[in-house]
């Protein structure tokens, strides 16, 4: 990929297909057309994250759930550390979900409001002991995911304003405790892998990670598959600190 | 000796220390509070003895580790490019 700030021309290795960023603006380029769908799906994606950056949104590799009070709880993280799964059963107690693999960040003067990024909500079929209605759903499991994930209909939330951000870890005990915002920062631009394209955009993304960071507690949690049944109470004593 | 920071260094300043990105390197670093403050004088040119004269005067320290807390940290941010000789 090509990028200097808000413009990029994205390039699809394994298709060649390219795609165009202006602005807010993405318009096909060479071989896009003749692309098989899902280059075409991976360049849109990439172009969103891009042209929402250009607008000071930022795009997270991240679950989020909204409590009962409208507050926002972000998990962020690398792949297999159960955002996913912790997203899916706090769904289970009620708690609406806002992004299972990806949400976006709109810093604000206070903290941060986090936006929906629409995609399913998939969990492991290894689950079906944790999570029973599983079962039900075991047809849909996609076949082609090394995962054996199964998507899931859950209850949805638009936007909530951010009341923490949880960094999970799997172990052999369950334990929350408040991070050092230099590991939490460092923890969140990794997940936010834009901020690495060093373009005319980076220092505003990075900065207003760092922002994010400053006002909004930082938690790690290492869990077992005990919270699977308790986060909402896990995290009901953590907000009632 | 002085050093310099180079231009493409965005650093992240927090309540426990701060945060380095280097955008040749793409890598980040964090640095706790002292650290913090000697990347402070860098960005000002200090050189590495004035730096020392500050944290004897900021920090109860002693002079032999305040000097090799700086010539680590120094050495540090050296080996990550993120400063050189000015």
């Amino acid at each position: 990929m090509v990028a200097t700030g808000a413009n990029a021309l994205l390039h699809d290795a394994p298709s060649g297909a390219r795609l165009r960023v202006t602005g807010t603006r993405l318009s096909r380029d060479a071989h896009y057309d003749t692309a098989p769908r899902d280059a075409r799906i991976r360049l849109v994606r990439a172009g969103a994250m891009i042209a929402l950056r250009a607008r000071g949104l930022y795009q997270l590799h991240a679950s989020a759930a909204v409590d009962p009070r409208g507050i926002a709880w972000l998990f962020a993280g690398p792949s297999g550390v159960g955002k996913s799964t912790l997203a899916y059963a706090l769904s289970r107690q009620g708690w609406q979900i806002l992004g299972d693999d990806g949400v976006v960040l709109e810093p604000t003067a206070g903290g941060a409001t986090l936006h929906a990024w629409r995609e399913p909500l998939q969990v492991s079929a290894a689950l079906t002991t944790e999570f029973p209605e599983l079962r039900d759903r075991e047809h849909l499991e996609n076949l082609h995911d090394p995962r054996r994930r199964i998507p899931m209909l859950v209850s949805t939330a638009r936007h909530a304003p951010l009341g923490a951000i949880i960094f999970p870890r799997r172990a052999e005990h369950d334990r929350v405790t408040a991070m050092p915002q230099t590991m939490a920062l460092a923890e969140l631009m990794l997940q936010s892998s834009q901020v690495l394209l060093a373009d005319s955009e980076t220092p505003r993304h990075f900065a207003r990670l760092r922002d994010v960071i400053a006002r909004v507690p930082s938690f790690r949690l290492e869990h077992t598959q005990k919270q699977l049944h308790e986060i909402a109470h896990t995290l009901g004593a953590v907000a009632s600190v | 000796m002085k050093y310099k920071a180079i231009a493409e260094a965005l650093v992240a300043t927090l309540s426990d220390g701060a945060v380095l990105l280097n955008l040749q390197t793409k890598r980040y670093y964090s640095l706790n509070e002292t650290g913090t403050r000697i990347w402070e004088m860098v960005q000002q040119t200090a050189d590495e003895e004035s730096i020392v004269a500050t944290l004897l005067n900021e920090y109860k320290v002693e002079e032999a580790m305040a000097r090799a807390e700086v010539r680590r940290i120094l050495d540090e941010l050296i080996e990550a490019q993120l400063i050189v000789p000015a």
